[in-house]
């Protein structure tokens, strides 16, 4: 199985502060990922240095096998095979229509083409009803389920997720888990889930990685990190967050 | 209060006789300050989404400048121009003092700055998000600065309302590079100057009516471009 | 979204073909022509004249006759007279009409202007208050007339903008051999028209030309307090300026604007203005 991710000595600094520190990643296609760890822990940060949106100080970045050197054609080419559906899921002013169909506009696709995908997409996601709405008068969880359609529209090889149904009600949030694990299984996209929630990752994750003041602390496979953890923070971390929830 | 009404009736007599002098007074009002809006807009929102989006040495104080500029005196603009133009100076040769031309430069002075600075301020408003959306979507560099200039719409037509009505209501500049010749540069504010001058007061007012009049409907049409894209009333809702 | 924005780029378009008008040059309508009889096409000619002059009305009344016989169109520039000259210095226009002969004679004198001519003159005269608190209606000594004022403290509405009238007003005051200062002398920067509305506000004394007088006195209460004085003369000048300082300049177009000025024909028009709407003739013609 090819290595999708590689990163070496990545540092990334914000002042004077190191917030992320991976000595060594790497991982393979296809799987469920879920990034965790306490705040100020580097999840969105390792986040958003592995889906391109941030350039680390230090240290090699290799994705999709290739070397990244942050040039303009580079970054595009490795971006259009990849996809982020964020916290707020933030909407593009105008309908949902126009917002399934950004990145395939995107992509130069035919009109035509992209009217049949976004309908396609809004269907997976149960949000048909919704086409001609105004993208920002839908509630939090439509909200997600558009944005990861709008994601998922341009058939990414890799979809990153950061917390994406924190603040959404059960009900959407379950249908996202379904889509999730769903498009995992049948279209092998790898997903890079950052997430709180225990129970989600415990429900979704191949493998999991507990991040510390921007340190991995530990990485495994989902049903042995959470059942016997080795480090003593992710033991606690793992209280914390049962008790919490 | 009586010079009010007057002043009403004789704005409506004029507009009802489509008295010619009338006529050519406010269509060259409208020429000449919707092109120096155009060349303005043209000048002014490239640079405004310039220096709020890329890295500029000394970005603060560019952008300060601009602010200053915003509130810089039609009459000195007028006057600069003018040390420009006249024969003597540095652009003489083109013949350009007295003429429609000189008018729209001048404005271009005034309102180029204004839709500069808030087209910048529009656009460093915007959320991180936009960016990041467009480009995990795949936008290329041109296409998300595209998106990001669509999502500050509303602002960029703030700048431009405000250069327009800056522009259409002030009489410093092209009085001074225009001249006020009549059929040839007298547009609505030096009429009015001109009237207020000799006395007739509710002349004065009746263009200063027009003058309003055509302002608020030049915004409106603006307005009514905008609403074909907004669909909904963005802004907040207070019960 | 597409068929909406067809809408708006119609819109633009129309907005933008109106705009493409300006380059051509068609916003300047031409003046309702009188008839164009089969001479070649009015060449441009750039006056700079005072706002008081414009202001009397005696540039629209005898222009369209004149630009016929010369066959120029006559830009008129209306400012203070210091920046009429001062247009003349530059270069910028072709000949300049004005009042302030010491001001016309070092034009001349310091080479950029020819030729000049007298062309007529009016006169100024003191008007003020009904209630005249300086005492000084129909005196007939101007001077002491302005020492009373001055010492009486009577408030005085001057222009302060180095326009003849202005400077008419300073020669008095400098033979008087007084600097007025205070609260009660009130200098505004501004045009004659203005002046008269500020002084009719706060009942005021000032010197005003008659052109002006006669023109706005119905809007305003000041009554005329001193006039006649042969130093209330306001003499005008015509003076084309130097082609050879300045090739750009139109120096015949100019010559004719003076020569028609100072024909008898002009002469007699000038002097014929305004005596039909005020019964009294406005300016006098002077042409030697």
């Amino acid at each position: 199985m090819t290595t999708q991710f590689k990163l070496h000595n990545v540092v990334k600094r914000y002042g004077s502060r190191t917030v992320l520190t991976i000595d060594q990643l790497a991982l393979p296609e296809g799987r469920i990922y879920t990034i965790m760890g306490p705040n100020g822990s580097g999840k969105s940060t390792l986040l958003r240095i592995m889906g391109l949106l941030l350039v680390n100080d230090e240290g090699e970045l290799e994705v999709l096998g290739e070397k990244v050197n942050w040039e303009k054609e580079q970054l595009l080419q490795l971006r259009r095979q990849m996809s982020m559906v964020t916290q707020t899921a933030f909407m593009f002013q105008g309908s949902v229509e126009y917002n399934v169909a950004y990145g395939l506009k995107a992509r130069n696709m035919k009109s035509r083409l992209i009217r049949a995908r976004v309908g396609e997409m809004l269907e997976m996601a149960g949000m048909s009803a919704y086409r001609e709405a105004d993208a920002r008068t839908l509630s939090g969880g439509e909200r997600q389920k558009v944005a990861l359609a709008r994601a998922m529209a341009v058939k990414p090889k890799v979809l990153f997720l950061d917390e994406p149904t924190s603040n959404i009600d059960m009900a959407s949030a379950a249908e996202i888990e379904k889509y999730i694990r769903a498009i995992n299984q049948q279209q092998g996209t790898t997903i890079i889930l950052v997430t709180h929630n225990l129970f989600q990752a415990r429900r979704l994750a191949d493998e999991v990685i507990f991040l510390h003041e921007g340190h991995i602390i530990e990485r495994g496979s989902a049903q042995f990190i959470f059942d016997d953890p080795r480090d003593q923070r992710t033991l606690a971390f793992l209280h914390g967050e049962a008790v919490m929830q | 209060m009586n010079i009010f009404v007057e002043g009403i009736k004789e704005g409506v007599y004029l507009i009802w006789q489509m008295d010619p002098e009338i006529i050519q007074v406010t269509l060259l009002s409208l020429q000449v300050s919707l092109t120096a809006l155009l060349l303005s807009a043209m000048l002014g929102i490239p640079t405004g989404a310039a220096l709020a989006l890329k890295k500029i040495p000394g970005k603060r104080i560019w952008l300060n400048t601009i602010y200053t500029l915003m509130g810089l005196p039609p009459v000195l603009a007028g006057l600069l121009v003018y040390l420009l133009l006249t024969y003597r100076g540095p652009l003489g040769q083109f013949e350009l003092l007295f003429t429609p031309s000189a008018m729209v430069f001048a404005q271009v002075l005034l309102a180029a700055p204004i839709v500069c600075g808030l087209t910048a301020r529009a656009v460093m408003a915007l959320p991180q998000d936009v960016y990041d959306t467009a480009a995990t979507l795949g936008a290329s560099r041109r296409q998300a600065s595209a998106t990001i200039m669509r999502e500050a719409r509303i602002g960029i037509v703030a700048a431009l309302t405000t250069a327009f009505g800056r522009v259409i209501a002030e009489v410093g500049a092209v009085m001074l590079v225009g001249g006020n010749i009549r059929w040839s540069t007298r547009v609505l504010t030096t009429s009015i100057v001109l009237e207020t001058r000799m006395g007739n007061f509710s002349t004065a007012i009746a263009i200063g009516l027009i003058l309003l009049s055509l302002s608020f409907l030049i915004n409106l049409l603006i307005l009514k471009l905008e609403k074909r894209t907004l669909r909904y009333d963005n802004t907040i809702q207070i019960t | 979204m597409k068929m909406r924005n067809h809408k708006t780029l119609l819109v633009l378009a129309v907005l933008m073909a109106f705009l493409l008008t300006m380059v051509g040059g068609c916003a300047q309508k031409e003046p309702p022509a009188p008839e164009q009889s089969q001479q070649p096409p009015a060449k441009e000619l750039k006056l700079a004249t005072t706002t008081s002059t414009q202001d009397s009305g005696l540039l629209d009344a005898i222009l369209p006759e004149l630009e016929k016989d010369i066959n120029y169109k006559v830009k008129v520039i209306a400012v203070g007279t210091g920046q009429a000259i001062e247009m003349g210095e530059a270069g910028d226009v072709d000949v300049i009409l004005v009042h302030s002969r010491a001001a016309e004679d070092k034009f001349v004198a310091d080479g950029y202007g020819v030729d000049r001519r007298d062309v007529m003159y009016n006169d100024f005269l003191i008007i003020g208050p009904a209630e005249d608190p300086a005492g000084i209606k129909g005196s007939t000594d101007i001077i002491a007339a302005f020492k009373t004022i001055a010492d009486k403290q009577a408030v005085f509405v001057s222009r302060g903008d180095n326009s003849g009238t202005d400077k008419k007003e300073k020669g008095i005051w400098t033979k008087a051999e007084m600097t007025p200062a205070g609260a009660w002398y009130i200098e505004t920067g501004q045009g004659m028209g203005d002046t008269f509305r500020m002084a009719d506000e706060k009942k005021a004394y000032t010197l005003i030309d008659r052109a002006t007088y006669l023109a706005q006195k119905d809007k305003y209460k000041l009554e005329p307090i001193i006039e006649g004085d042969k130093s209330l003369l306001n003499p005008y000048g015509v003076i084309p300026v130097n082609p050879e300082k300045f090739p750009n300049v139109d120096y015949e177009g100019a010559t004719k604007f003076a020569q028609w000025l100072t024909s008898e024909k002009g002469q007699k028009m000038i002097g014929e203005f305004g005596v039909k709407e005020f019964g009294q003739q406005l300016f006098v013609p002077d042409a030697k």
